[in-house]
């Protein structure tokens, strides 16, 4: 390395040398001097703003926040109020939409049910009681042994209304498919309406 | 006035250099390959060349086959010249070149056979992981014995660079393979869950750091000003963002884990430090960019130039949109989507890939003393290049952003609007063929840069550097003495800046606040301090340490420890307390078992196993991940991609038969999936004889299994791997045998049954039923 020869046109005095390529010595641009100065300082409020004195929440605190408030929120159904959705056929269109997305992996395209998966919807059998509530309780917190998900998360409250309307107009359809699990449910049985009291509770 | 003559050793630099060109052209293939996995299934080929083996390959070997063979290359070739010495010994640069080809190839061959510690870029078994660290301390040796011998005294700013990578490689590398092996070709990660996943990401984007950056960095230094014929444009702002780099880079490895179960202070400070690498990052591009001034118009027929232009402002881009990316919110859009692949390929393709090969164009001529046997060809390759690189990354930018905004899209019934997964994969199929389109353009730039260069060398003939220099040195002159260099102003403000920072960890409120402006001021004077005394005639603090290669080596090891050190040593302090309070209980010995499949297949490459704290991210997969759930998990699998869904709450979703048939074949159960089938998993069986000593190994690592446990670990495996094949005989009709023979569907101590057991765990604790039953069991005895 040889110091300071000679001053480049355009970069200005060269400082130094080595194996030919010389060095300048150039101002920093200002612009990028401010951006790294302007990261520095906002690292530190950022820091003093969500830790040091906690001003703003951090996510685990907004996401409680939204589950509470969505807890908060949640409506009370009972047999009357899903049977009647029956009967409107936009709402059991709509159910069928997602029974078609959602359903038929483990129930197959008419509920008719899958061998070693879902049972069959179409029967007078049910495992975990026929009432509207029993079967909005099992869509809504699904059956961890049985391997049903809980699918009130992903349908939402409405989508776990449409498809229990849709699976009513299912039952007593008697498609062949698998074979009968379970107790048969009859409408006013005495059995449906006790499981349906308690369901209800536990919503 | 005497001279002799220094012939430089530049046959290791070709044989880099050729490796470099064999290698890149195998990994990117490989990467063509997985790609094509992605977009067509069927692509897939069980057992070996699945994606889940064969994305570890393809990373491994474009990082450190390609650009580690370059860079090797490039560093050998610029310092000899930059010290005016010889590389210290021919041996270890014969061992460095072997060694390192034949790591390469031990990768090669493990990786599709699937050994593996699932810790991404750090896949290599143990032994390798020796043997890496062997050859790096050749490469070490043999380096620092270059500067000694040097006959320039001052350090250029490129070999700071090169510096830099040798030291925080080792560094890295060693921390983050500390793991007990089981057998010959297995071992478990000492660290548990959280602790593993920020050694590892600190790890994994420090390796982006210190392999794919600084040494590029340095190669920059030395052959762009060469290829132009143009001065550097700053010295000082070579020292400003060179040590920007080294102190900031070390602390943003917490981005790949924003909202993760990581605490929060940590995840914080991984937002900001890679907020502050903004500006060190375009220090490096914008003296790249201003050493063109003067030289712009050589760029239409310079294919070299070209190169390195384009290289250097992707490098802009992509050190542009880490930062944008490390932001939490935005993070939250982008984690585990293609636009991390588009971000990583702006790099790869556009800065390590282009720098390469403006580098090869312009140094093999030199190496064979001849021309470049086809300017054209290069500056089609050029063309052809950036064309892959834009369709390339705009498809996965596409393709991410789609993938994001779906997994969040709540729907007007208040479910999540496309519930279910493999929706958000067809649509983004289409950008899956684009990538592919763009990446085999890339591919057959980079063959035609291996034409070319052949053609080249042949048409010359081996060279090596030689050079005339007086060979009585001056006079040593009076050196600075080290305290002074140790203790230098700049040296004792960042020690007093970061005291009083670090400070801020003891105190809350208002003296936090008061530590934090002092540390500030006193920054502010100290840069006033040294801008004025830059002005003054003596030489400066900085251009003396230039002048001592050894302690300039011990700032910058004490410049990226630190970083390292705030961050990873509370999470080593705070794991065992959370090993000794949690209600989580060890994998049984069979989930052990499935678990060592899952990582083995590399199903990490796919599913992340880490529920955010978003309410459409729990709607989809569950309750959200804590540190518990993956305390005793070595290595951690909390993933960085979702090609498929989380499975961190898999257990129990769905019945055994459901998992039964879905590996068997994955379509059957959800059409339109792209996962590869495992049919062969229901055949292979595992030796349960291995398990106590698997058992032995995570008790070693503080996974607490008991005694007892560990001995009956066999028969326990047996016993719950029959349960689950007599589940499957009667729930699905399989036949399951124990023998392997004619209509035989399910062996009952294959992995697939393990797998089954595996997955039915994930994210949940068994009851406390049959816990409470083994502590009785073990008061009886």
């Amino acid at each position: 390395m040889s110091e300071a020869q000679r001053t480049d046109e355009i970069q200005g005095e060269i400082l130094h040398v080595y194996d030919d390529i010389e060095e300048a010595d150039n101002n920093l641009p200002v612009w990028w001097l401010l951006t790294f100065y302007g990261a520095i300082a906002f690292g530190l409020v950022y820091w003093f703003y969500y830790h040091e004195y906690g001003i703003g929440k951090l996510q685990p605190q907004k996401y409680a926040d939204a589950v509470a408030a969505a807890e908060a929120e949640r409506s009370i159904v009972t047999d009357e109020s899903l049977q009647a959705l029956v009967d409107d056929a936009g709402t059991v269109a709509a159910g069928q939409e997602i029974f078609t997305a959602q359903c038929v992996a483990c129930h197959d395209t008419k509920g008719q049910g899958r061998e070693g998966l879902g049972p069959n919807l179409t029967d007078k059998y049910w495992i975990h009681g026929g009432a509207p509530t029993d079967i909005h309780a099992i869509v809504t917190n699904g059956v961890a042994a049985k391997g049903m998900p809980p699918w009130a998360p992903i349908l939402g409250e409405q989508g776990v209304k449409e498809v229990v309307a849709y699976v009513l107009t299912l039952r007593n359809t008697e498609v062949p498919g698998k074979a009968p699990e379970g107790e048969p449910w009859e409408p006013g049985g005495a059995a449906g309406a006790a499981d349906a009291a308690q369901t209800a509770d536990t919503e | 006035m005497e001279t002799q003559r220094i012939v430089y050793n530049d046959k290791v630099v070709r044989q880099f250099i050729w490796a470099s060109v064999l290698f890149g052209v195998i990994g990117m293939l490989v990467g063509v390959i997985v790609a094509l996995q992605l977009a067509f299934w069927p692509a897939n080929l069980p057992p070996l060349l699945t994606f889940g083996r064969l994305r570890p390959l393809h990373t491994n070997a474009v990082i450190f086959a390609f650009v580690g063979n370059m860079l090797f290359g490039g560093i050998y070739y610029s310092t000899q010249r930059l010290v005016k010495a010889r590389l210290a010994s021919d041996i270890l640069s014969a061992i460095h070149f072997w060694g390192w080809q034949l790591i390469i190839i031990s990768a090669v061959v493990t990786l599709p056979l699937g050994i593996t510690t699932a810790k991404e870029y750090a896949e290599l078994e143990w032994p390798i992981d020796l043997a890496i660290l062997f050859i790096w301390v050749v490469f070490a040796v043999n380096f620092f014995w270059m500067l000694a011998n040097r006959r320039e005294k001052h350090l250029y700013v490129a070999i700071w660079f090169y510096i830099a990578t040798i030291i925080t490689v080792a560094v890295l590398h060693i921390v983050n393979s500390f793991e007990v092996p089981v057998t010959a070709f297995k071992s478990y990660s000492l660290f548990a869950g959280v602790q593993d996943a920020l050694v590892q990401w600190w790890y994994g984007h420090n390796a982006v750091a210190f392999f794919l950056t600084t040494p590029i960095l340095g190669i920059m230094y030395y052959f762009l000003p060469k290829a132009a014929e143009r001065p550097v444009f700053s010295y000082r702002l070579s020292i400003v963002h060179f040590w920007g780099l080294v102190f900031i880079y070390i602390w943003a490895g917490p981005h790949h884990l924003l909202y993760t179960a990581l605490p929060d202070w940590a995840q914080t400070l991984g937002m900001i430090f890679s907020l502050m690498l903004w500006a060190p990052s375009w220090g490096g591009m914008l003296n790249g960019l201003l050493t063109l001034r003067g030289a712009w118009d050589k760029l239409r027929a310079d294919p070299v130039l070209k190169f390195f232009a384009a290289g250097v402002t992707f490098y802009g881009m992509s050190t542009f949109e880490g930062p944008l990316l490390s932001i939490k919110s935005v993070s939250g859009l982008a984690h585990y989507t293609d636009w991390i692949i588009a971000h990583v390929h702006g790099g790869g393709l556009g800065w390590n890939g282009f720098m390469a090969a403006g580098m090869f164009y312009w140094a093999v001529p030199r190496l064979y003393g001849t021309k470049l046997h086809s300017r054209g060809a290069a500056n089609f390759h050029f063309w052809i290049g950036t064309i892959g690189i834009l369709l390339y990354i705009v498809s996965m930018w596409v393709a991410g952003i789609t993938q994001g905004l779906m997994w969040r899209a709540v729907s007007e019934t208040g479910g999540l609007l496309y519930p279910n997964f493999v929706e958000t994969l067809l649509a983004i199929q289409p950008m899956y063929w684009t990538r592919l389109v763009g990446g085999l353009l890339y591919l057959s730039g980079f063959v035609l840069l291996a034409w070319n260069l052949i053609l080249t060398a042949k048409s010359g003939a081996a060279v090596d550097g030689e050079i005339e220099v007086p060979v009585a040195t001056e006079p040593r002159g009076s050196e600075v003495p080290w305290p002074k260099l140790l203790f230098g102003q700049p040296i004792i403000a960042s020690i007093v800046v970061m005291g009083l920072l670090f400070g801020m960890v003891l105190f809350d409120g208002l003296v936090s606040t008061v530590l934090a402006i002092v540390a500030l001021m006193w920054g502010v004077a100290a840069v006033a301090i040294s801008i004025r005394d830059r002005n003054s005639e003596k030489v400066s603090w900085h251009r003396a340490l230039e002048g001592r290669a050894g302690i300039f080596t011990v700032l910058v090891t004490i410049g990226i420890l630190v970083g390292g050190i705030a961050e990873i040593i509370p999470m080593v302090v705070s794991v065992p307390e959370t090993i000794r309070t949690t209600k989580n209980v060890p994998y049984s010995p069979l989930e052990l078992e499935g678990r060592d499949v899952f990582i083995r297949e590399g199903c990490y490459t796919c599913h992340s196993q880490m529920i955010r704290p978003f309410t459409w991210e729990s709607a989809r997969y569950g309750e959200v991940s804590s540190i518990e759930d993956s305390i005793f998990d070595h290595p951690f699998q909390w993933g960085s991609r979702r090609i498929g869904p989380d499975l961190a709450r898999l257990g129990g979703k769905y019945a055994d038969v459901w998992h039964y048939k879905h590996m068997l074949d994955p379509r059957e159960i959800s059409p339109g999936s792209n996962m590869p089938p495992y049919p062969h998993l229901a055949k292979s069986t595992i030796d349960f004889s291995n398990t106590p000593s698997k058992l032995r190994a995570m008790r070693n690592v503080g996974v607490p299994y008991r005694p007892e446990q560990i001995q009956t670990a066999e028969e326990e495996a047996r016993a719950t791997a029959a349960g689950i094949a007599a589940g499957l005989a009667e729930n699905a009709r399989v036949t399951t045998c124990e023998e392997p023979g004619d209509g035989c569907e399910l062996m009952v101590n294959s992995e697939l049954v393990a797998l089954i057991a595996y997955l039915q765990r994930l994210g949940r604790v068994p009851e406390p039923e049959s816990l409470a039953a083994a502590e009785t069991e073990e008061a009886a005895r």
